[in-house]
């Protein structure tokens, strides 16, 4: 070692020099601020964020205004289907009302009197039949009223009383004075009582005496009609003066569940298409599969189902038929979930089908009515082939799993319910056919998944079938 | 406190006059759209949320009942409208986690220099749960209890989600910071 190091060293070895005021400052200016941590991360962010606000993109007011408008349309169908239901039923129940007081048996009320313009051809005031009468005469030559005994009121037709369709005579109202061989009426044995007290009944005279025998007068007149030969019959309904009856006192054709026009065609078919809504409900047994239920849920919305029907109906009497037949329906949703592609998030919309094959079997009974009716439908139906088809998303799984393939889906779902009310009406008359517009419900209470599959999916759904209704 | 011209809209709103309702969408629809950003992950699924939140807002506004602050009920419903929105595209096809978010993360910065579109951008870049659980606890102000509620999750879930979603905007900080210096 040199001296020269050692002079150096000893001199220089302990010095201290002197540091600028400012040092510490300038290293501190340049050190990297640390990041925040925790919740004074959160405290960055919102204190940056908290008012952040957005560049509205043009048009959006307007995309707002359209979007507005066209979304009450579902509300609309919804009102509009309402009211058709309560329309029909309206439309209905007062000609219920009107067919069952032409079955009804009791006298007509005061406002039912007929108009004092109908002619009365015979000095005496004529009266019209009682049931009783009426029930006594066979042939349908029913209904004429004779100068038999001053009775003194005219009564509305009753409709018990009326012929048949098809019937040679369709008088309701009064007839001439008819010329009878009076020797069968007097070979009568008297009437019973209880027959005697019904025709009184039926008569507004203010006498029970004269209500006797007026009753009495008319048996045996009707019954001596009960043996005049067709011609005659036939000569009395073209009598001039029977259409000078108001037509709403002319007796109607017994209500019927067929054809107005054609009431002995027993057998009809019905072609029916009709749109509805399929509520998908999902549930789980085991916990464990919750997430596949959520993510279902979550993914897949109700699309429009729709369904095709030919169906027979056999019309079992006035009011009840029997309805069967084969089904095609096809319940349809929606599945949305993004997918990405090369980074960037790409929305995919697809649509599942469940296609079914059924059989539905409906007892039908139908209200009173016009060319307007509605039947009551209900009964089960026999589900023959269940298939789906479309994909799903699985919490596991990567990418969407087929519907058919991991669905666990069921062959056939057994037997459903449904319930349907059939609103008919007649249109023409020569060659009618019947216009049908069915509102139903179906519920399965089976599950449309197999036993023991991860999640139970079951199905109600609701619609509106429209359809056409014709005899062979 | 509702300021007379905002009461005014309301109310012209609530009688359908179109000129008021369009005021109060103006009026309302940046800072609304603000909120739809941060829950969002795109631009165009933004609008679409705003486009939605706009029509329950008008559809619910007889709900109103003029307490409270407008402007943080028409954000509370928005919230939920982006909430459900989400829900909807929950199960995307995705696998994003921890290890997936890109390194390069924009330009180099100093963390405090950092502007809202940058953070906002750090916040799009979360994957969704992490999103939506951050921007309600951080930025909102919900509890990990409502989070849990709202979002149908465990609050525990919520608690974790934070947690992560922080741990990666703090290492998207710390990647713009290094490349800053």
């Amino acid at each position: 070692m040199s001296q020269l190091d050692d002079l150096f060293r000893q001199g220089l070895g302990g010095r201290k020099a002197e540091v600028p005021n400012d040092l510490w400052d300038r290293i501190q200016a340049n050190r990297p601020p640390t990041v925040p941590q925790d919740e004074q991360l959160d405290q960055f962010f919102a204190s940056k964020l908290r008012d952040h606000t957005g560049s509205v993109p043009a048009g959006m007011w307007e995309r707002i205004v359209a979007a507005r408008a066209a979304k009450p349309r579902f509300r609309y169908a919804a009102v509009a289907l309402v009211l058709l239901l309560a329309l029909t039923l309206g439309l209905v129940r007062p000609w219920a009302a009107d067919a069952d007081k032409g079955a009804s048996p009791l006298p007509a009320s005061e406002g039912e009197t007929a108009p004092s313009n109908i002619p009365a051809p015979h000095p005496g005031p004529a009266v019209e039949t009682s049931p009783v009468a009426a029930a006594e005469v066979e042939g349908g030559a029913t209904s004429l009223a004779l100068p038999t005994s001053p009775a003194p009121a005219l009564r509305r037709p009753n409709l018990a009383s009326t012929p048949r369709p098809g019937a040679p005579v369709s008088a309701g109202g009064t007839l001439p004075p008819v010329t009878v061989a009076r020797n069968t009426a007097e070979d009568l044995a008297p009437p019973s009582a209880a027959a005697l007290a019904a025709a009184a009944a039926d008569f507004s005279a203010p006498t029970a005496q004269q209500n006797v025998a007026s009753a009495t007068a008319e048996l045996r007149n009707l019954t001596a009609l009960a043996t005049l030969e067709n011609t005659d019959l036939a000569a009395l309904a073209t009598a001039p003066y029977l259409p000078t009856i108001k037509r709403q006192y002319r007796p109607k054709a017994e209500p019927s569940g067929s054809f107005r026009a054609a009431p002995r065609h027993r057998f009809q078919t019905e072609f029916l298409f009709g749109a509805a809504y399929a509520h998908q409900q999902f549930s789980v047994t085991d916990e464990a599969n919750r997430p596949l239920r959520e993510t279902r849920e979550v993914t897949e919305f109700a699309e429009l189902s729709h369904q095709v029907s030919l169906r027979g109906r056999y019309q079992m009497g006035k009011r009840l038929a029997l309805l069967g037949g084969l089904t095609y329906a096809e319940i349809r949703n929606r599945v949305e979930y993004s997918l990405l592609v090369n980074g960037t998030a790409t929305d995919i919309n697809t649509n599942n089908q469940i296609r079914q094959l059924e059989i539905p079997l409906l007892l039908g009974y139908t209200l009173p009515g016009r060319r307007l009716q509605v039947s009551l439908n209900a009964g089960p139906v026999v589900n023959v082939l269940t298939s789906a088809r479309g994909r799903f998303l699985h919490p596991d799984a990567p990418a969407p799993l087929s519907l058919a393939d991991d669905g666990n889906y069921r062959r056939n779902t057994g037997i459903g319910l449904m319930a349907s009310l059939s609103t008919t009406y007649l249109v023409g008359k020569q060659q009618p056919f019947v216009l049908l517009v069915e509102p139903f419900f179906k519920t399965y209470p089976g599950s449309f998944t197999v036993a023991g599959a991860p999640v139970q999916e079951d199905y109600w759904v609701a619609g509106l079938q429209l359809g056409v209704r014709k005899s062979f | 406190m509702l300021s007379m011209k905002e009461k005014e809209l309301i109310e012209g709103a609530l009688r359908g006059d179109e000129r008021a309702s369009r005021a109060l969408f103006e009026r309302y629809a940046p800072m609304l759209m603000g909120v739809c950003q941060r829950y969002c992950r795109t631009q165009a699924e933004a609008e679409d949320v705003l486009q939605d939140a706009f029509i329950r807002l008008f559809e619910k506004l007889p709900m109103f009942g003029f307490q409270g602050s407008f402007a943080g009920w028409a954000r509370r419903l928005t919230v939920n409208v982006a909430l459900k929105t989400y829900q909807r595209k929950r199960y995307t096809m995705e696998q994003n986690g921890i290890d997936h978010l890109p390194e390069e993360g924009g330009a180099p910065t100093a963390y405090a220099e950092l502007g809202e579109q940058e953070l906002l951008e750090m916040i799009k870049a979360l994957p969704d749960g992490y999103r939506l659980v951050f921007n309600l606890y951080a930025i909102e102000g919900y509890s990990h209890k409502e989070i849990g509620e709202l979002l149908n999750i465990q609050e525990a879930s919520s608690r974790s989600q934070l947690l992560k979603a922080r741990k990666m905007l703090q290492r998207q900080l710390e990647i713009r910071q290094r490349i800053a210096i």
